[in-house]
C-alpha cells in the first residue's frame, strides 16, 4: 500500500535527481577515502588536529583543489536518506527490514551531530583524601579572575576562543579591563636566569619571556601563554604574563581586594562533589602489566552522601554525568587518580541506532538466507 | 645444613664480614674478587678529573663486561657429564612465572629458543634439553649456535663474519659484546617508532644475549664457581670437601653454604685471635667475601621458579632467594632441591635428577596451591609436544596441492573423485587440529579466543574455513573447498611467524581485560574480516574461471552463477558481522572512556569494511556492477581486510594497536600490488578472449 | 548510454547542489559573530584536601652558579624548578655536544616530601635496583653543606649493579631537607658518565643558595 503521494513525488525528477545513485555511490566513496586518510593523517598529526581538518565542509588538497569534507558528505547522505525514506522505499514487508536498517542510519547520524554539538568532555584529577567539586577540560582553557570568600571561590572567565588580540575583556564588578596583546595556543616561556632583575612582566612564576611553539600532536599537551595589557584606573598600565603550565595564580588587588589570576584549563562547577578513599593498582605478577586500577570515592549531593567503587569499565553515572577511570599517577604526594567525565544528552541514541541496523540487516539477509539455503537443499 | 637458623645467622655474620673490609681495600688487592664483579669503588674513588681520552673511557667499560658478561670458564675441573633429553623431562613440568603467566618451563624453553633462533628445537635436540644445559652446564652452551642475527650489518659489526644459516653461537658474538652493548644503549634512546631496522635487530640481539646470559647464572650457586677456589690441601681437609685430585680446585657457593658452622667456627677464631691470619684463616676469609659477592649477582634471571612465601603472587628467581637470607631460610628445602638437581645432572644421574625435580615440584605447588590451581600444565605441555597449529598448516599445504590437482582433473572421473575426496578429508582435519589448537588455548589462559594480533590469525582461519567447508557441502564445486586451503594455508602461514616472536601468550592490559566486551567486540570484528577474506578468495577463483571462458556454456554459467551466490552471500556475512563488531566497539569505548566513537584506527578499518560493503550491495542493486564487478569489488574486500587488520597496526597509534612487527608493511604493500596486478590481469585476459572467441559461437 | 533524461537530472542534482551552497555557508557563519566577549560567571569549591591545605607558596628562594659545560634545558616538566644537561667534563670547551650528557634536575617540595627513605626507594627504582638497597645507600651516603649552610646528604648508587644487564642508567643525588621543605638535586644518566660529572655536581650542591623567606 503505497499512498498516491509517495508514488507521484517519487517518480518526480528532483526526487530522481537527489537519490541519484552516483551521489550516494559517490558519497559513500567519499566517505571511504576520508576514513582512510583520515586515519593516515591522525597517525603523524594527532586526533585533534585530524578531526580539525576532516571534519570541516571542505578540505583543500595541496591548498588548492577542495575535496568535500566529512561534514558535507554526511549532510548529503542524511538529506538522500531522508527523501528516501520519506517518498521511495516500498510501504511493504518484504522491504521491512531495509526500512528498519535505514531508519536507523538516520537515527545514527542525528545521534552523531547531537553528540558533536552537545557532548563535552572533561577529566577531573584527585589526590587520595582530595574532594573535587568540578571538573577540567582538557584542551580548552580560560583566563578565570577570581576573588575567594571562605572556601568558595567566585570567578570570572573568558574562553580561550575570546583570547584575540585586541579584545577587551571587562574584569567588573573590579575596576579594571584586560586588552589582549598576544595570545599563542601553544607557547615556551622562560625564567630569567638572573636572579634579582626586574621582570618585565606581571608574573607569578618569574616568567620573563615567552616564544609561540607549533602546537603539539595532541591539543591537551598544549600550553598556551597570554600577554595583556592590564589598566586599572588612576595607575599606569601594566602587562601581565599568565602561561598555561603555571602551578600559581597572579595575585592582585582591584579596588581594595585581593584578586587572583590564572591562564587555566575551564573548569566546569558540579552541584555534588566526590572524595577519593583510596586508589588501587593490581599488576600481572612480575610484570608492569597492569591487571586493574580502582577507585573507591564517597558521592556526596547535598546531605547524603555514599561510597563508590569506580573501575575500569565500570564508570559512575550520576545527574547526566559519566565518570570513567581514566588514569592515574603515583609521585612524592601519593597516589592521584585521573577520572573522564562525560556528559552527552545524546549518550542513548547510538545504542538504539545500531541496534535497528543490526536487527534489520539481520531481518533482510536472514530472508535471502532461507532462500538460499532451500534453493541449494532441493538439488 | 642440619639447623638452618644457625647457618642464617652465620650467612649475615658473612655478609658483614665480608662487606667491611672490601670497601676499604684498594682495588689492586682484591685480584681473585675481580673475576666476580668489577671492585665498585674503583670508579668512585678515582672519580675522573682527567679520564679525558676515548682509550681510557674504553679500558674503563673493559673489565666490568669482563666481570658481567663472562661465562663459566670451560676449565673448571669438574666436567659436567650431562643427561638425555628424554632424562630432563621431569624439569619442564616445573612452574616458572613468566610474562605474568605461570607456565611450565617447557614452553618457557620453547619460547626462548624460538625467540632466539627461529626454532623450536636445536638441530634435533628438544628446547627443554638445550634449555636444561643453558642451567645446570652453561660452560658447554658457549657453542651453540642458538642467536638469529638476520641483518648481515649487524654481524659484521660484532666483527663477525656472516654465515649462510644466520645462527651465530655466545663465543662467535662475545668479543663483540661490549660494541653491542654500546650499539643498543643508543637505539633504545631512539624513539620505538623511529627505529631502523639494524636498530631493532641489535636490541633484540642484545636482549636476546642478555636473556642467555642470566639463564647460565640463574643456578650459579650450585655451579663450581671460578671465584671459589680452595687450593690449600688443608683448607678443603678442615671443611671436609674431596682432594683436589678428585674434585678439582672449584667449589660451588652452595657446597660452601652446606659447610657453614665450620667456616663460622674459624671466623669466630679470628675475632677473638687477632694477629696474623694463617693461610687457612685467610682462605677463609677470602672464600666468605667470595661468597658475598656472587650472592649478589645474577638477580635478573628470568627462571623465576620459587613462590615467594611473604609475597603470595610474586615468584623469585634462585639468585634472589640466595640473596636474601630471610628468604634463603624459608626457601631451604626448595633450593637445596635444585642444587641437588644441578650435581646429578652433571653427575649424569639421570633418577636422582627426576626424583629432586618431582621433589621440587611437589613443594612448589604446595607452596602457592591457589596459583598452580589455575593452571593446566598437562594439556599446555601436551600441546607443546603436539603443535596442532603446526599439523594444520601442514595438512593446509597438502590439501592445497591436492586441491589443485582436483582442478586439474576435473572432469578425470576417478582421480577428480579421489582426489576431491582427499582434499576434503585433509581440510577437515586441518580444521579440527586448529580448533583444537583454538580450544586448548582457551582453556589454558582461561579468556576468550581472540585477544592478541596473534590469535586472530588462527581465529579468523577457523572461521572462514568451516564456513567454506559448509558452503562445499551444499555447493560440491570445489570452489569453496580450494578457497579454504588457500585461505588456510595463507593465514597460519602468517600466524607461524607471529609465533616465533616468542610466547604468543601474554597477559592483557587492564583496559582488554573486560571479558564481555572485548570478547564479542573482537570476535564480531574478525568473524566479518573472515567472511570478507572468504569471499576475496571465492572470488579469485570466480574471476578466473570468469576469464578463462568468457563466454560461459550453459552449465558453467549455472555453475558460475552458485559461485556467484556465494561471493555475495559472504560479503553480506562480513558487512553484518563488521557492523556488529564495529557498534559493539562502539559499546565497548562508550563503556570505558564514554565516547561511542573516538576514530581509533582498527574502529576506522571496521568502518571503512562496512562502507565498502554497503557500496558493493548497493552498487549491485541499482545494477551499477554485475556478477564480475562483484567479485572483483570483493577481491578489493579482501584488500581493505588486510589493510583494517595489518595496515593499522603500522601506523603505531591509538588503543588497538597492540601488536607491531617490521618487515610487515613491505609485504602489504607487495599484497595490495599484486591484487591490483591480479585484476588487471585477469581484466586483460577477459577482453583478449572475448575478442578471440565470437567467431567460433556465432 | 547517456540520454537527454539523464542529463537532465545530472542538471537538477546540478541546480540543487547549487541551492544548498549558500545554506551551508549560512551554516558555517553562524558559528562565528564577532562580539564583545562575555564572561562566565560561576562559583567553585576549591580542591580541598584532608590532609590539610598544601602550602601554594614555596618558602624558599633558590639560586645557584652552573659548573663548567653545564647547559639549562629549555622547557621542563614543571614539577622541576629547573633542568640542566651536565656533560662530559673533557668535553667542555670542545663544542661537542655529548650524547650521553648527564639530566640533572632541581626539585623542591614543601614538607618532607615522604620521608628520606622513601625518596631514595624512589629513586633505586627508577633504576632498576631492588628497593632492598635503600638502608645500605643511606648508610654510605656522604654529606654534603649548600652556600647558605644548610645540611644534606648525597646518595650514590654508581657502585650497585643493577642486576638487570640492560639498565646502564644510575643516579647520584643531593637531598637537603629544611624546616618545612626539601630540595631535591638529582642526576641520573649513564653510570660511566655519572662518576665523571659527580665532582662537579658536589660542587653545584655546595654552591647552591636556598634562601629562607621569613614569615
Amino acid at each position: 500500500m503505497n499512498p498516491k503521494w509517495r508514488q507521484k513525488a517519487a517518480r518526480h525528477p528532483v526526487t530522481k535527481a537527489v537519490l541519484h545513485p552516483a551521489i550516494t555511490l559517490a558519497g559513500l566513496l567519499m566517505l571511504l577515502l576520508l576514513i582512510f586518510f583520515g586515519t593516515l593523517y591522525q597517525a603523524d598529526h594527532g586526533l585533534y588536529e585530524a578531526q580539525r581538518v576532516f571534519f570541516g565542509y571542505l578540505i583543500w588538497v595541496a591548498g588548492v583543489v577542495p575535496f568535500p569534507g566529512s561534514s558535507l558528505v554526511l549532510w548529503v547522505l542524511s538529506i538522500q536518506l531522508a527523501v528516501m525514506m520519506t517518498f521511495v522505499l516500498p510501504l511493504v514487508w518484504k522491504k521491512a527490514g531495509l526500512w528498519v536498517v535505514h531508519g536507523g542510519l538516520l537515527l545514527l547520524l542525528v545521534g552523531g551531530f547531537i553528540t558533536q554539538m552537545m557532548a563535552v568532555e572533561s577529566q577531573m584529577t584527585l589526590a587520595e583524601g582530595e574532594t573535587g567539586h568540578y571538573t577540567m577540560a582538557y584542551d580548552k582553557w580560560e583566563v578565570a579572575v577570581w576573588r575567594q570568600i571562605a572556601d568558595t571561590n567566585e570567578v570570572l572567565a573568558y574562553v580561550d576562543e575570546d583570547l584575540q588580540p585586541g579584545a577587551v575583556l571587562d574584569l567588573a564588578p573590579w575596576p579594571a579591563r584586560l586588552t589582549v596583546v598576544k595570545y599563542h595556543e601553544n607557547a615556551a616561556a622562560f625564567t630569567s636566569t638572573v636572579t634579582g632583575g626586574v621582570l618585565p612582566y606581571l608574573n607569578a612564576s618569574g616568567i620573563a619571556s615567552m616564544e609561540p611553539r607549533k602546537p603539539e600532536k595532541e591539543a591537551p599537551q598544549n600550553a598556551p601563554g597570554l600577554i595583556a595589557k592590564l589598566s586599572v584606573p588612576n595607575t599606569p598600565d601594566r602587562e601581565i604574563l599568565l602561561y598555561g603550565l603555571e602551578s600559581r595564580p597572579l595575585a592582585l588587588t582591584l579596588g581594595g581586594e585581593r584578586v587572583l589570576l590564572q591562564l587555566r584549563r575551564r573548569h566546569y562547577p558540579l552541584d555534588f562533589s566526590l572524595t577519593l578513599k583510596d586508589f588501587i593498582r593490581t599488576l600481572h605478577p612480575g610484570t608492569d602489566v597492569a591487571r586493574s586500577y580502582e577507585s573507591y570515592v564517597d558521592l556526596h549531593d547535598g546531605l547524603s552522601s555514599r561510597p563508590v567503587k569506580v573501575w575500569m569499565n565500570n564508570p559512575l553515572r550520576y545527574k547526566g554525568y559519566t565518570f570513567f577511570q581514566a588514569s592515574f599517577a603515583i609521585d612524592q604526594e601519593g597516589e592521584h587518580s585521573t577520572f573522564a567525565v562525560v556528559t552527552n544528552p545524546g549518550r542513548l541514541i547510538p545504542y538504539i541506532s545500531s541496534l535497528m541496523v543490526f536487527g534489520g540487516m539481520l531481518l533482510h539477509f536472514i530472508l535471502h538466507f532461507l532462500g538460499y539455503v532451500r534453493r541449494t537443499a532441493r538439488k | 645444613m642440619k639447623n638452618p637458623l644457625h647457618s642464617l645467622l652465620l650467612f649475615l655474620a658473612l655478609c658483614g664480614l665480608a662487606a667491611a673490609p672490601l670497601r676499604a681495600q684498594p682495588p689492586a688487592s682484591g685480584a681473585p674478587e675481580s673475576m666476580v664483579s668489577p671492585d665498585p669503588e674503583a670508579h668512585s674513588e678515582d672519580d675522573g678529573h682527567d679520564h679525558g681520552s676515548d682509550e681510557e673511557a674504553a679500558e674503563d667499560i673493559q673489565p666490568e663486561l669482563g666481570g658481567e658478561f663472562t661465562l663459566l670458564p670451560e676449565d673448571l675441573g669438574r666436567p659436567s657429564k650431562g643427561l638425555n633429553p628424554r632424562d630432563v623431562r621431569a624439569f619442564g613440568a616445573v612452574a616458572v612465572l613468566h610474562d605474568g603467566r605461570i607456565k611450565p618451563l617447557e614452553t618457557l624453553a620453547r619460547h626462548l629458543l624460538l625467540q632466539w633462533s627461529g626454532h623450536d628445537a636445536y638441530q634435533g635436540t628438544p628446547a627443554l634439553a638445550i634449555f636444561a644445559q643453558i642451567v645446570f652446564a652453561p660452560e658447554k652452551t658457549g657453542d651453540l649456535k642458538l642467536f638469529r642475527i638476520d641483518n648481515p650489518e649487524v654481524a659484521e659489526a660484532l666483527g663477525i663474519t656472516a654465515e649462510k644459516k644466520r645462527r651465530y653461537s655466545y663465543r662467535q658474538i662475545e668479543p663483540g659484546l661490549t660494541k653491542l652493548q654500546a650499539l643498543s644503549q643508543r637505539a633504545d634512546s631512539i624513539e620505538e617508532a623511529k627505529r631502523n631496522l639494524v636498530e631493532k635487530e641489535v636490541l633484540r640481539t642484545f636482549g636476546n644475549v642478555a636473556t642467555y646470559l642470566n639463564l647460565t647464572r640463574s643456578l650459579q650457586f650450585a655451579l663450581p664457581s671460578a671465584s671459589l677456589v680452595i687450593a690449600v690441601p688443608e683448607t678443603r681437609n678442615v671443611l671436609g670437601l674431596p682432594g683436589l685430585a678428585e674434585g678439582g680446585p672449584t667449589v660451588s657457593f652452595w657446597e660452601l653454604m652446606e659447610r657453614a658452622p665450620m667456616m663460622a667456627q674459624i671466623l669466630d677464631g679470628i675475632h677473638e685471635g687477632g694477629g696474623e691470619y694463617s693461610p687457612v684463616e685467610n682462605e677463609i676469609v677470602r672464600l666468605s667475601r667470595a661468597m658475598y659477592l656472587q650472592s649478589q649477582t645474577g638477580m635478573a634471571s628470568p627462571l623465576r621458579i620459587l613462590p615467594n612465601p611473604d609475597q603470595p603472587g610474586t615468584w623469585l628467581s634462585p639468585s634472589e632467594v640466595v640473596a636474601t637470607p630471610g628468604l634463603m631460610q624459608r626457601l631451604n628445602a626448595e633450593i637445596g632441591a635444585l642444587a641437588a638437581m644441578t650435581s646429578a645432572y652433571r653427575a649424569g644421574d639421570a633418577a636422582a635428577f627426576e626424583a629432586r625435580a618431582s621433589a621440587l615440584n611437589a613443594s612448589v605447588r604446595r607452596l602457592a596451591a591457589a596459583e598452580m590451581e589455575k593452571t593446566r600444565f598437562p594439556l599446555e605441555i601436551l600441546k607443546n609436544r603436539v603443535n596442532p597449529l603446526f599439523v594444520s598448516t601442514v595438512l593446509f599445504w597438502i590439501s592445497l596441492f591436492t586441491g589443485f590437482l582436483f582442478f586439474l582433473f576435473r572432469h578425470g572421473g576417478a582421480a577428480s573423485r579421489w582426489t576431491y575426496r582427499i582434499t576434503w578429508t585433509l581440510s577437515g582435519l586441518a580444521l579440527f587440529f586448529l580448533t583444537a589448537a583454538i580450544v586448548a588455548r582457551v582453556l589454558i589462559m582461561r579468556r576468550p579466543p581472540v585477544t592478541s594480533l596473534f590469535e586472530t590469525f588462527p581465529f579468523v582461519a577457523a572461521v572462514s574455513i568451516a564456513v567454506a567447508l559448509f558452503l562445499e557441502r551444499r555447493s560440491r564445486q570445489g570452489v569453496a573447498l580450494l578457497s579454504a586451503s588457500l585461505l588456510g594455508t595463507l593465514l597460519l602461514s602468517i600466524a607461524n611467524r607471529y609465533a616465533a616472536d616468542g610466547d604468543t601468550m601474554q597477559m592483557l592490559v587492564a583496559v582488554l581485560n573486560s571479558n564481555f566486551w572485548l570478547s564479542t567486540h573482537v570476535i564480531c570484528i574478525t568473524v566479518g574480516y573472515a567472511a570478507c577474506a572468504l569471499s576475496g578468495a571465492i572470488a579469485h577463483i570466480r574471476l578466473v574461471r570468469g576469464a578463462w571462458s568468457p563466454v560461459p556454456t550453459p552449465e558453467q554459467r549455472a555453475s558460475l552463477r552458485e559461485v556467484d551466490r556465494m561471493v555475495y552471500g559472504t560479503l553480506c556475512f562480513g558487512l553484518l558481522f563488521s557492523f556488529i563488531g564495529t557498534v559493539l566497539g562502539g559499546i565497548w569505548a562508550d563503556q570505558s572512556w564514554g565516547r561511542f566513537w573516538g576514530w581509533d584506527p582498527k574502529e576506522n578499518g571496521a568502518l571503512l569494511i562496512v562502507i565498502w560493503c554497503a557500496i558493493l550491495l548497493h552498487a549491485r542493486h541499482w545494477g551499477v556492477i554485475r556478477e564480475t564487478g562483484v567479485a572483483a569489488g570483493a577481491v578489493l574486500g579482501a584488500v581493505i581486510v588486510s589493510l583494517a587488520w595489518q595496515g593499522v597496526n603500522l601506523l603505531n597509534v591509538g588503543l588497538h594497536s597492540y601488536g607491531f612487527t617490521s618487515g610487515a608493511a613491505l609485504k602489504l604493500f607487495g599484497y595490495i600490488g599484486a591484487e591490483i596486478l591480479f585484476l588487471l590481469v585477469v581484466w586483460l585476459v577477459t577482453e583478449i578472449r572475448k575478442h578471440k572467441r565470437p567467431p567460433e559461437i556465432s | 548510454m547517456p540520454s537527454p533524461r539523464f542529463l537532465s537530472k545530472t542538471r537538477a542534482a546540478l541546480l540543487i547542489g547549487a541551492a544548498a551552497c549558500p545554506l551551508l555557508l549560512a551554516l558555517l557563519l553562524s558559528g562565528c559573530q564577532g562580539d564583545e566577549p562575555q564572561p562566565r560567571r560561576y562559583r567553585e569549591i576549591a580542591l580541598k584536601s584532608k590532609n590539610g591545605p598544601v602550602q601554594a607558596d614555596a618558602p624558599i628562594r633558590l639560586s645557584w652558579t652552573l659548573p663548567d659545560g653545564w647547559v639549562d634545558q629549555p622547557e621542563g616538566d614543571p614539577l622541576r624548578q629547573a633542568g640542566f644537561w651536565a656533560p662530559d667534563p673533557s668535553l667542555a670547551h670542545t663544542g661537542e655536544r655529548d650524547p650521553l650528557a648527564v639530566d640533572v634536575s632541581l626539585v623542591q617540595l614543601a614538607g618532607d616530601a615522604g620521608g628520606l627513605d622513601a625518596n631514595v626507594v624512589r629513586w633505586l627504582g627508577q633504576v632498576k635496583i631492588p628497593a632492598s638497597y635503600a638502608e645500605q645507600v643511606i648508610a654510605a651516603a656522604s654529606p654534603v653543606r649548600v652556600a647558605t649552610g644548610q645540611r644534606g646528604i648525597v646518595v650514590d648508587f654508581t657502585d650497585i649493579l643493577s642486576g638487570d644487564l640492560t639498565e646502564s642508567k644510575s643516579i647520584v643525588g643531593a637531598i637537603i631537607q629544611g624546616e618545612g621543605y626539601t630540595v631535591f638535586v638529582k642526576a641520573m644518566g649513564d653510570r660511566e658518565r655519572l662518576v665523571k660529572i659527580k665532582p662537579q655536581l658536589l660542587e653545584f650542591c655546595a654552591k647552591l643558595n636556598i634562601a629562607e623567606k621569613t614569615p
